[in-house]
């Protein structure tokens, strides 16, 4: 969260110098203004999405998602990585080391797929703050369009792809060996 | 903006029935988990919007509609979710910029390719790909994912469009 703001505030900066070199304090204050008509328009709907999103939150727990997808999937396994990647809460920095265990504890690289297309397409805790920025039609649209690819590609990958399992599983393992002996030489 | 108020709402209204027959205090921490995330990414909203508005005033709406409006036809469901996966920042900062700069210039297969592209090809994921999955699945999953956002737009825009 903190390189966010960081990142975004050097962003801000650059746009800043920009919009004073181009027409002045008057563009800035212009700028400054469709900021803050475009927040205030959208703040009670905002604290509407805010709410949700905290009970979805709430309501989904990571042992639920463990325990799905703890159950050995076999050919069902990119329905259940999609179903929990769907409704599984946090960021990247949470469900890539969250993904990389389920690979070591068995998932085909097919449920990864499904779980990680589900994830950052459908994420549930999203859909609020999608629905109150950029409006329900868009949102449903986009949610019914995209409703196959989760599933099916995760499908395709575990039928044509089978041998990518193991490899990957021996990537992450490596990988995961690697970061230890980073670790312990850190010690 | 109506209809995502009562869409909200419904959903709110479910979520709220599901949590009460739980009957173990889990609106009342709804709530504050709720607003506790409100208050976290505030200083992110904050700079989203003020953002947003710096590039409306900066970058010509010329510009984006000549690249990703009606006027670019399809090559909007290319540009679109390169754009997109471009943006950093998380769903906080993408919407309210989407929302500001680009929602009133671009159709709608452009607007779904550009969501979607975001989403799901997002460059500030590959670090964490890399770190913990390694180069063999980030190609793998770049090689299987890399047309849905745009199909995905050029259905939208023959769909709904």
């Amino acid at each position: 969260m903190k390189k966010t703001v960081i990142g975004m505030m050097i962003a801000a900066v650059i746009l800043i110098v920009t919009a004073l070199t181009l027409g002045g304090p008057e563009l800035l204050l212009e700028a400054v203004a469709a900021g803050g008509e475009l927040l205030i328009s959208v703040f009670p709907i905002l604290i509407l999405a805010f709410l949700i999103a905290g009970q979805i939150s709430e309501l989904i727990s990571e042992e639920m998602i463990y325990r799905w997808l703890g159950k050995g999937a076999g050919w069902k396994g990119p329905l259940i990585g999609t179903l929990a990647g769907a409704l599984v809460p946090g960021g990247p920095f949470f469900f890539y080391p969250l993904i990389a265990t389920l690979v070591v504890s068995g998932a085909s690289s097919g449920t990864v797929i499904s779980f990680i297309l589900a994830k950052t397409l459908w994420s549930i805790g999203r859909i609020p703050l999608e629905i109150a920025l950029v409006g329900a039609e868009l949102t449903v649209i986009r949610l019914v369009l995209t409703l196959p690819f989760p599933v099916l590609i995760g499908m395709l990958v575990n039928t044509i792809l089978p041998e990518y399992s193991d490899k990957i599983r021996n990537d992450v393992a490596e990988l995961q060996k690697r970061k230890q002996e980073g670790d312990s030489r850190d010690d | 903006m109506i209809d995502a108020f009562i869409v909200l709402l419904v959903m709110g209204a479910v979520l709220t029935a599901a949590a009460y027959r739980r009957k173990d205090g889990t609106n009342r921490r709804s709530i504050k988990t709720g607003w506790r995330m409100l208050v976290n990414v505030t200083p992110v909203l904050l700079l989203a919007f003020l953002i947003a508005g710096l590039i409306e005033v900066t970058v010509p709406a010329e510009a984006i509609s000549y690249w990703l409006g009606e006027e670019a036809g399809w090559k909007g469901l290319i540009i679109g979710p390169a754009v997109g996966a471009l943006i950093q920042g998380g769903p906080f900062a993408f919407f309210p910029l989407f929302s500001a700069v680009f929602q009133q210039t671009v159709g709608v297969g452009t607007a779904i390719a550009m969501i979607t592209g975001w989403s799901m090809l997002n460059i500030g994921h590959l670090p964490y790909e890399f770190a913990f999955l390694g180069p063999r699945f980030v190609l793998l999953k770049l090689f299987v994912c890399i047309w849905v956002p745009p199909l995905t737009g050029f259905l939208a825009l023959h769909i709904f469009g």
